[in-house]
This record gives structure tokens, C-alpha cells and sequence, in this order.
């Protein structure tokens, strides 16, 4: 065991040092610089006695341990119980004794005074050396081997390949394992090599193991990963990691967590990690990469969505992005992407018309040799609620009626209310200019063709189109009902037969026929009358002014006395009456009806053929303990109705998510109620399940008949359903009338892999950076030199002390310094 | 344009040749001034009421019928006709306490009420009743108000013709008074005889003379007796009015971004039925 205090090079640097030394002490003495010559010389030997000081130790221990080639490592140990402090006081002691020498031999010829000098430092060391007691400790020892940890990504982005023709990102990682067999018998040496796969965890693994790996991760977890390893090896002597990928990170590795955070992460692992990319440049894909869209949107109200369009590798190109709904394309814009790789942002602006649930989808065509098809779409759901019921109330004239309405409307802190009453005709008198008149323009075009769908409900009163040049919107009221919309037209003498609507569009949307211009006979009765419930109304949503049907009916007979209706031809198929005149007759002989109810197309109309029920608010209102509450009610129910309030449906069909993961049960919550809005207890719902964007082309996958339990409802569980846009669809009869109800929700794609699919070599390299590793990039085998940390944990067989200081030689050398050091001060004549 | 919609315009425009108008589908389609009676005394200015209606009738869109209906404040028919109007020239007699009762509620569920002084005098025997009454019907109690100024730029003042003084056939009271409940002007005092102004004899001539003004002055009482059944029937509508473009614009609902509107694709055919062996 050879005992060294210095590296080899700092070894030839003290022998280069003492040599130049001596020979700069000679020219120095030469030109006369005798104090400069002696500093020159006593650092000479200096130089020149740290390598005998080396010699001797290594003579010592030689001598002192005949058997020491068995040994395998030293240290140094310091017997005397002086610590530090005495270290430091014993340095102290000798630089003080070397001053005191430097200064004691002034005058002296150069190179005596660095021989004296010399002297007496090397002997103030040796009494150093007995002072500290300093001792070699010889030991023989064995190393345990760390380990290396080894992790491949087999993720689903691992299968992909940036050609057709070459080799997918998980063969190419087999293919450098395979070729890097010399590396890692290398690497063996002092080391033993664990391998792992890593996607959303990680898996020990093996070579043979690998060869058959298919990459069917559905994430690539970098930190997970590297603090599963961590923890893996917690208490055990870990070597190094060497990640193998393709960057493609889910999870928001370098996304999420800012730079600093990321390098904090990666020193808290106190290992190295090495990355390989496994991915190469050349990959073609086009993607919806992201989707920002507000999870609640208000019905009627533009909703924003921000679709970010990935293009990879592709050469310039416009590409039509489409937003679609219920497999209908509703949206499309054509964008114009430059070749390579960019990010484009797409806005749509889309207005839901109802309320509920809506599965939206950003679309890209797909490219030629696309490496990824599956992220060219991307689903998502809004849940469309209401603001406030947004009302839009146009009156012929100011009246009774109009007031009532317009205060009740007013007063109603859900309703968002615009109003429109004619105040002057083209037939009224206008001597008054217009300045002192704060009369302004009936806005026809901009509410009638503009702002019309913003409404929930249109309530025409006792208004005649015809003057206000309006008549060719009155297709977009139709339209607008058919669409969705509700639409109430109130009685009076400008209204149904009498405003001119026969034949119009809105006639078309109306319940009831209207008399002709060829009809004869009256189109007003102007007696008063009491409205009488029919079978239909007493449980109707809009004339229950109670719960119950009798309480109903007595309800109705409380209620102060109509004045005139506008008589109408017929009750249309689709109407239903809710209320009649208690004399007038149809042509038909059936009753005349006042209250008429009907869907037309996706919408639903409402006919009122009166213009006094604001009687049964401020008319009821005399008579004492009568609030007039009626009417609020009446016209609270008809406008739930008319924009089909969901807690106005008997049946409710609902899941208990609108997005799910694969897999994931779902639980549907099916809710029956009556006639009467009560539980209807033993109901039976049939239940179909069917999977589909487009409603039309929907597969059915699961179908049941529910009963009900006592308090209407009942919870159906659905499960392994695979990724896609599901519709629930509920039927039920409720006294031989047909209610049906629906919901939608969507099952995604396992996780968001495949989302962006080039490789991200900038990932990998900021890993090996922080950890201390090294970004070996693309490389094709790796290297057997690779920096790891050396094995920690040594087993010692055998140990034994050599002292130094209790050598007698060193006594010798002491005596024999200072003898000759005060010999060559005597002859100096300095005793 | 497809046989349908052809047919149907030819039907509508049918339609809108030979339309059957209407008139009210009954007298309380109408509106009708409410002519309170308080006592014994009759109304100072009896033809008022008629004039401004028939004035009402030709200047605005609101169907009116002119005569003026008598109601006491327990009759049955109170709540028929929501716009009363009370006139006098010397004290009045105060309601019962039932009659006050009736006319809080017909205030309070939606009624309207114009006093109109034709005294000649801001602090005569009528104001003073005036006075009496209000605070009977309507009681001061912590924040709630009694008769109170109506200032110029309430909404009534604005609900027909741009006014900013409430004319009569005199011009003694600069200002209206009122009370507001729920904010709502649910009763008006004039005391500058606006009835006065209206009135006409039966050969329609003006009755009295309007002072200082003269005639620009009677023409603003007209306007101020319209303004008033306007607001009484359409209330705040046209304060309402100067909110409806930003309420427009705050509902955008018309999609802004660019795209197209693609045409939706049509539902695939059924596929043929095919034979197995």
C-alpha cells in the first residue's frame, strides 16, 4: 500500500518548483539580491522537503506495516486530542518559528541563511508531527455495487413513428439497448443495472421483456416516474438514471411547474439522470392540441371557444377547422397555416338556443401521412343555463292590459324585460313638433330581424303589423318559434282575425285558425264572461293555479269576470285548450276557446283571446283579502311553459357527470312525476342509452324499462362504456300521454397522450441539466464512460494503525536538523 | 320561392286587403277616466274629463272612451276604472274609514289618482282637504312619504310630450306633488286647474281663459293631462327606453367570429335491405 500526500501532478510541480527555485536563488545571489536569494531558497526547499516528507512517510509505513500490500485504502487519523485548534496552533507555531528564523539570520550569505532557515522549519514540522500525533490508518475493504436505473418510456406516443417506412420511437430504444451491449457490460462492472418501463407509473422490467413491449401507456409521467425511482431505491446507493424517450410529456412537466421548481424537483432526486430522445425530427401531425370554452354558458347568449390548432411537419396548407354539435357542422373557418410547426388559435362564437347540455366538437381533416388521427377531433361539453327569461313585450297601444302586464313583468326580478307600446298612430293628430314629443322610431328591423333570437318570449298585444311595415319579419317570428322560441299573442281589437294575421306566418305558429277574409260574421264578442277550465287545463301547467285539480277548478271560479274575445275559426290539431267561453260556439259548434296551448316545431305558442285578464290582478284586488295573486300566477306558469322550463317536465332523466372516463360508471338519476307534479310511485320509464355525436346515426348500446320507486325516482348504473358522446333517452306514459326526456354526456379518450405527438428533445435535456446528467440526444448506442456515482457502501475486512510520530527516526531527524541548523549558526557567528 | 310560400303570401296579402278591424273587444278594453265623488259636491270642471279624452283619442294610439265613469270610493265598480280623477274647488268630505281603505288599495295594487284644485289658491280649503286625505290614505310612518314634490325629471314628465312644469289653466304651483309607492307615482296633485284648461262648453268653446300663458299655456295642460294617462298606463316605459340599446348591445347573441355557417349534412339514407339466402 503506497502512502501518497500528493496527486502525481502536484508531485512534479513541487519537484519543477524546487528545482527552478534553486537555480532563481543562484542568479539571485549573483546579482547581489541576497535577501531575495535566501526567500528564494528557503521556499526551494520547502518544495523539495514536502516531497522527502512524502518519501519518509511512505518509507514509514512501509517499514512500520510489512504486510500492507494486502490493504486497499488508508486514511489519515490524528491521534492527540487537539482537534482542529491544534491544527491550527501547531501551523501557527511553525510559520512563527520560520519568521523568527527569517529574522534571526539577517545578514547571513543567502544560502546559508536559507539552509539554516530550512533547518529549523523542517525541524519545527517534525515537532508538529509529535505534537498532533498524526497516524496512517491501512484498511482493506470490498465495494457493493449501486445501481443504475434504466427507464424506457412505453407510452402510446412510443408506437409512433416519424415515417412510414422507419422504425417506431419503442424499436428504436430496443434497437440502442441492443447495440449498446458493451456499454452496459461496462457499466456492470462497478454497477448493477435495473431497467423499467415508465408511462403512468413505472414497471420493473427486463431486456427480454422489452423486446415485445407494444407502448400502450396512456401517459408519460416524467416526475411520477422519477420519484417512483427515487422512492424505489430510498436507503439504497443509487448510481445514476438513464431515461429513454421521446419528451412527449403529459401531466404538465415543464408546463405546470415553473424552471426553478422543476430544477428544486430534480436536486431533491441527489442522483443523475442521463436522457436519450428517442424520438427524431420528421413527424406529421395536425391537431386539436387544446379547447377553451366556459363550462356554464347562458341560453340566447354568445358562447366563446377557443380551439388551438397544432400543425407539425406539415407543408403550408389551409385547413378548415369546424365546430359541430349533434354531428352538424355549425361553424367553419378556413385557416391558413405556414409549413413546420405552428400553433394556431380559432375562435367560434356559437349561441345555444336552450337550456341543457350540449356536446360541442373542434374538428381538422386529417393530413396525409398523419402519425396521429385521434386527436384531429376534440369533444367537450357546455351546460347552457338561464340568466333571466329575456322578454320581448310589443303592445298596439298603452291599456289596462299592457300596464298590468308590463308591471308584473317588471316587478319580476328573473325577467330581463324590453318593451315596445305604439304610443301614436299614423292616424292620431300631430300638431306638436317632434322636439317637445319623446316619441321615438319603432325599431322594427333591428328587433325583428336582429335581436329577435335573443328572446325567450314574444308577447304580442293587441298589436296590428301592418302599419309598422313589419310584415316581412313576421316569417322571422315563425321561424323563430319553430326554432325554439315562445311566443304569447294576446286579445284585442288589433289581434289574431282583426290584426290582419290571417294566412301570415305567424298565423302558422299560432294554436288556432283564424277566420278568413272571406268569413262572415262577427270577430269580436265584447260580453263578459267567465273562462271556463277544460279537461285539459285543469292540469296544465299554465292555468295550474293550484296544485290540485279541484282546488284548480274552484281557484278558476273565484276569478273576476273577462270582458270580450277575439273569436277564432278553429282549435288547430297540435293546440290544446285549456280554457273556453262559456256561450260562444265555433262555426263548428265546439266551444270557443280563450286559453290555447301548442308546440309548434321546437317551439311553443300560447293564445290568449283576451285583453282584460288584468282583472284577475287589480280587478280582483277590490275585493278584501284578494291580492290579485292569480294573475302573477297565470302568467308565471304560462312563462315557464312557453320557454320550456325544465322543472315544469314530468320526466327527468339525469347522469351524474357530463364528462366521464373510460370505464367510469355512470349513474343516471330518473325522476317521474304526475300530472299533478307529485311522484307517480310504480311508473315505469323506458330507458335507451345510445352512443353518437349525430342523434340520427346514434347506436343503440343499452336499453332497460325502469320502475320508479315511491318517491318517483329510480338510479340506473351504466359502466364500460367506451370513449364517445352517449344520449340518454327516457319515455314514459303518464295517463295515456306520452312524456319523453333526455340528457347527454361524454365518455373521453383515456387521457391526452397522443395529444401533442412530436418529440420533445428540449424536455429530456432540461431533466439532464438540472439533475447534473448528460442530454445524450439521438443517439444510436450509448456510451460505457457515462458518469455515474462511484459504489458508496464498503464492507472493511481488515484495518491497522501506523503512528508516525513515535517513530525513533523521527526523534533522530529532529535532533539531527536542529544539530545542524545550530552548527551552521555557530560558524555564521551567530551564537 | 316555392309553390307554399307563394300560395301563402298570395293568402296574406289576401288577408291584408280585406282585414276586419275591430274596435275594443268591450268597454273595459277602453280606457275610462274614474270621476271620484267625495261627498255631495260635484265636480268644478264636469266637461273636463271629456275634452281631454276626446284630445287623448286623437293625439295618441290609446282607445279611450269619453264619458267619465262617477265612482265613490266603496263601489263596487272602484277597480274598473284604475285612472280616477278628483277635482274640487272648495273643501271636501273626507272618505269613511272603509272608503279610505278602498282607495289605499286601489292605490297600492295598480290604481292611479289625479287631484286637480280649481280653487285658484295654494293653500285654500281644498288643499288643506287634499291634504287630510292623502295622509289618511297614505300615513307618514319612518321612511314612507306622503305627499311629496315630483321632480322635474320624473319619468311623467317625459312619458308622452317633453314637459317641465305641470300647466293648468293657472300657473300658481310651480311644482307636482305626489306620493310614490314601490316607485310607482300612484297619486298626482295639481293645483293649477288643469281641468280648467280642458274644459269646453257644448259648442267647443273654451270655457276659461288661461292665465298668464293664454292659449300656449292651455295647449301644455293638454299636454300634462296626456303625460299623466300616459304614464298612468305605460309607468316607467319610457325611462325604460334610454336603457334598451345598451340592454341590446349586453345580449349579443348573433354570433361575431368569422366563421361560416357550413350547410348541415344531410341524414345518410337508409341502407337497402339486403338478402340472405
Amino acid at each position: 500500500m503506497n502512502i501518497v500526500l500528493f496527486p502525481s501532478l502536484v508531485r512534479y510541480a513541487l519537484a519543477a518548483t524546487c528545482l527552478v527555485l534553486m537555480v532563481a536563488t543562484v542568479l539571485a545571489v549573483r546579482r547581489g539580491k541576497g535577501g531575495l536569494g535566501a526567500a528564494l531558497g528557503v521556499l526551494s526547499l520547502l518544495s523539495g522537503g514536502a516531497l522527502a516528507a512524502e518519501a519518509l512517510v511512505a518509507l514509514t509505513v512501509r517499514l512500520a506495516a510489512p504486510g500492507a500490500t494486502e490493504f486497499n485504502e488508508y486514511r489519515w487519523v490524528m491521534l492527540a486530542p487537539w482537534g482542529r485548534l491544534g491544527l491550527a496552533l501547531g501551523g501557527g507555531a511553525v510559520i512563527a518559528i520560520v519568521a523568527l528564523s527569517w529574522r534571526a539570520s539577517r545578514g547571513a550569505p543567502a544560502w546559508r541563511r536559507a539552509t539554516m532557515i530550512g533547518l529549523r522549519a523542517g525541524a519545527a514540522v517534525g515537532a508538529l508531527v509529535v505534537f498532533l500525533e498524526p497516524a496512517v490508518e491501512l484498511r482493506q475493504v470490498a465495494r457493493e455495487p449501486n445501481r443504475i436505473a434504466v427507464l424506457i418510456d412505453d407510452s402510446k406516443s412510443m408506437a409512433l413513428s416519424e415515417s412510414t417506412t422507419g422504425p417506431t420511437r419503442i424499436e428504436r430504444a430496443r434497437q440502442l439497448l441492443t447495440a449498446s451491449g458493451g456499454a452496459l457490460a461496462a457499466w456492470e462492472a462497478n454497477h448493477k443495472v435495473d431497467y423499467y418501463t415508465f408511462s403512468e407509473t413505472i414497471s420493473p422490467t427486463s431486456l427480454a421483456a422489452l423486446a415485445s413491449n407494444q407502448a400502450q401507456g396512456k401517459a408519460t409521467l416524467f416526475r411520477k416516474a422519477l420519484e417512483l425511482v427515487r422512492a424505489r431505491y430510498e436507503g439504497r446507493d443509487l448510481a445514476g438514471v438513464v431515461m429513454i424517450s421521446d419528451g412527449v410529456s403529459t401531466g404538465g412537466f415543464t408546463e405546470d411547474s415553473g424552471d426553478g421548481a422543476m430544477r428544486d424537483f430534480l436536486r431533491s432526486l441527489e442522483t443523475r439522470v442521463h436522457t436519450v430522445w428517442a424520438a427524431r425530427k420528421g413527424l406529421k401531425d395536425i391537431a386539436v392540441a387544446k379547447v377553451m370554452a366556459d363550462e356554464f354558458a347562458f341560453v340566447r347568449t354568445v358562447v366563446r371557444i377557443d380551439a388551438v390548432i397544432r400543425t407539425t411537419g406539415l407543408p403550408a396548407r389551409q385547413v378548415p377547422v369546424t365546430l359541430s354539435t349533434d354531428g352538424q357542422p355549425l361553424r367553419q373557418k378556413m385557416v391558413d397555416f405556414p409549413g413546420g410547426d405552428h400553433d394556431v388559435t380559432v375562435t367560434f362564437e356559437v349561441t345555444p338556443p336552450r337550456v341543457g347540455r350540449y356536446v360541442y366538437e373542434v374538428s381538422v381533416p386529417i393530413a396525409p401521412n398523419e402519425a396521429v388521427t385521434s386527436n384531429n377531433t376534440r369533444s367537450f361539453v357546455i351546460r347552457v343555463i338561464r340568466d333571466k327569461i329575456r322578454v320581448l313585450q310589443v303592445a298596439g297601444q298603452p291599456g289596462w292590459d299592457v300596464r298590468s302586464l308590463r308591471q308584473m313583468l317588471k316587478s319580476n326580478s328573473n325577467v330581463d324585460l324590453i318593451s315596445f307600446f305604439i304610443l301614436r298612430t299614423q292616424d292620431d293628430i300631430s300638431l306638436v313638433p317632434n322636439d317637445e314629443m319623446s316619441l321615438i322610431p319603432f325599431p322594427t328591423r333591428e328587433l325583428f330581424e336582429h335581436q329577435l333570437p335573443s328572446f325567450d318570449l314574444i308577447i304580442l298585444q293587441d298589436f296590428e303589423y301592418l302599419p309598422y311595415g313589419i310584415g316581412d319579419y313576421l316569417e322571422n317570428i315563425r321561424s323563430y318559434v319553430e326554432g325554439g322560441g315562445g311566443l304569447v299573442m294576446l286579445g284585442g281589437a288589433a289581434s289574431f282575425t282583426s290584426g290582419g294575421y290571417y294566412g301570415t306566418p305567424v298565423a302558422a305558429a299560432l294554436p288556432v285558425e283564424l277566420y278568413g277574409p272571406f268569413d262572415s260574421g262577427p270577430v269580436v264578442d265584447t260580453q263578459k264572461f267567465s273562462p271556463q277550465l277544460t279537461e285539459a287545463g285543469q292540469m296544465h301547467p299554465v292555468t295550474s293555479l293550484r296544485y290540485s285539480a279541484d282546488d284548480n277548478v274552484a281557484a278558476w271560479k273565484t276569478l273576476p269576470q273577462l270582458e270580450g274575445v277575439n273569436l277564432v275559426a278553429s282549435v288547430k290539431p297540435e293546440g290544446t285548450v285549456l280554457a273556453q267561453h262559456p256561450r260562444l260556439r265555433t262555426k263548428a259548434g265546439k266551444p270557443m276557446p280563450v286559453i290555447i296551448a301548442a308546440e309548434y316545431g321546437k317551439g311553443r305558442s300560447l293564445a290568449v283571446t283576451t285583453d282584460t285578464l288584468w282583472k284577475w290582478g287589480f280587478g280582483a284586488a277590490a275585493r278584501p283579502g284578494d291580492n290579485g295573486r292569480q294573475y302573477t300566477k297565470f302568467w308565471e306558469n304560462a312563462m315557464s311553459w312557453l320557454i320550456q322550463d325544465p322543472v315544469l317536465r314530468n320526466l327527468h332523466v339525469d347522469s351524474d357527470a357530463v364528462e366521464y372516463g373510460p370505464n367510469a360508471p355512470v349513474r343516471v338519476t330518473v325522476r317521474l312525476l304526475g300530472r299533478d307534479y307529485q311522484p307517480l310511485a310504480g311508473g315505469v320509464v323506458s330507458l335507451t342509452v345510445r352512443r353518437g355525436a349525430d342523434p340520427s346515426s346514434a347506436e343503440e348500446v343499452s336499453a332497460a324499462k325502469l320502475a320508479v320507486g315511491e318517491d318517483g325516482t329510480v338510479v340506473h348504473e351504466l359502466g364500460g362504456l367506451a370513449p364517445g358522446v352517449y344520449r340518454i333517452e327516457g319515455h314514459a306514459a303518464i295517463a295515456g300521454r306520452q312524456v319523453d326526456a333526455n340528457d347527454i354526456f361524454l365518455v373521453r379518450e383515456g387521457g391526452s397522450e397522443l395529444d401533442r405527438p412530436v418529440g420533445d428533445a428540449a424536455t429530456l435535456e432540461s431533466i439532464a441539466k438540472a439533475s447534473g446528467g448528460q442530454a445524450l440526444g439521438a443517439v444510436d448506442t450509448l456510451p460505457s464512460d457515462l458518469a455515474f456515482d462511484p459504489p458508496r457502501i464498503v464492507r472493511v475486512d481488515r484495518r491497522t494503525d501506523v503512528e508516525l510520530w513515535s517513530r525513533p527516526g523521527l526523534l533522530l531527524l529532529i535532533i539531527g536538523l536542529l544539530g545542524l541548523e545550530w552548527l551552521l549558526r555557530q560558524r555564521s557567528g551567530y551564537l | 320561392m316555392t309553390r307554399r310560400r307563394l300560395l301563402g303570401g298570395g293568402l296574406a296579402a289576401a288577408g291584408l286587403l280585406l282585414t276586419r278591424p275591430a274596435h275594443a273587444l268591450g268597454p273595459s278594453s277602453k280606457f275610462r277616466f274614474g270621476q271620484l265623488k267625495l261627498g255631495p259636491a260635484s265636480a268644478p270642471r264636469p266637461n273636463a274629463l271629456r275634452r281631454l279624452g276626446w284630445e287623448i283619442e286623437k293625439r295618441t294610439s290609446i282607445d279611450v272612451d269619453l264619458e267619465p265613469a262617477n265612482v265613490a270610493p266603496t263601489a263596487d265598480t272602484l277597480h274598473e276604472t284604475p285612472f280616477l280623477y278628483l277635482a274640487g274647488e272648495r273643501e271636501i268630505e273626507l272618505p269613511s274609514a272603509a272608503g279610505i281603505e278602498a282607495l289605499r288599495r286601489f292605490l297600492t295594487f295598480g290604481g292611479f289618482l289625479l287631484i286637480d284644485s280649481a280653487e285658484g289658491s295654494t293653500d285654500g280649503a281644498f288643499d288643506g282637504s287634499v291634504r287630510k286625505l292623502m295622509a289618511a290614505v297614505f300615513p307618514t310612518t319612518g321612511s314612507t312619504k306622503g305627499l311629496e314634490i315630483i321632480p322635474s325629471d320624473h319619468v311623467v314628465y317625459k312619458s308622452f310630450y317633453l314637459l317641465d312644469k305641470p300647466a293648468g289653466r293657472l300657473s300658481i304651483a310651480p311644482a307636482m306633488e305626489g306620493v310614490i309607492r314601490d316607485g310607482r307615482l300612484v297619486a298626482a296633485y295639481i293645483a293649477n286647474d288643469l281641468g280648467g284648461a280642458w274644459s269646453r262648453d257644448d259648442f267647443g268653446n273654451y270655457e276659461f281663459r288661461c292665465e298668464p300663458g293664454g292659449e300656449r299655456q292651455r295647449e301644455l295642460a293638454f299636454r300634462m293631462g296626456v303625460n299623466l294617462v300616459m304614464y298612468a298606463l305605460c309607468l316607467d316605459y319610457k325611462a325604460d327606453q334610454v336603457h334598451v340599446p345598451f340592454i341590446m348591445k349586453r345580449r349579443r347573441w348573433k354570433p361575431d367570429d368569422g366563421a361560416l355557417t357550413p350547410t348541415p349534412t344531410p341524414p345518410s339514407p337508409p341502407k337497402p335491405p339486403t338478402n340472405k339466402p
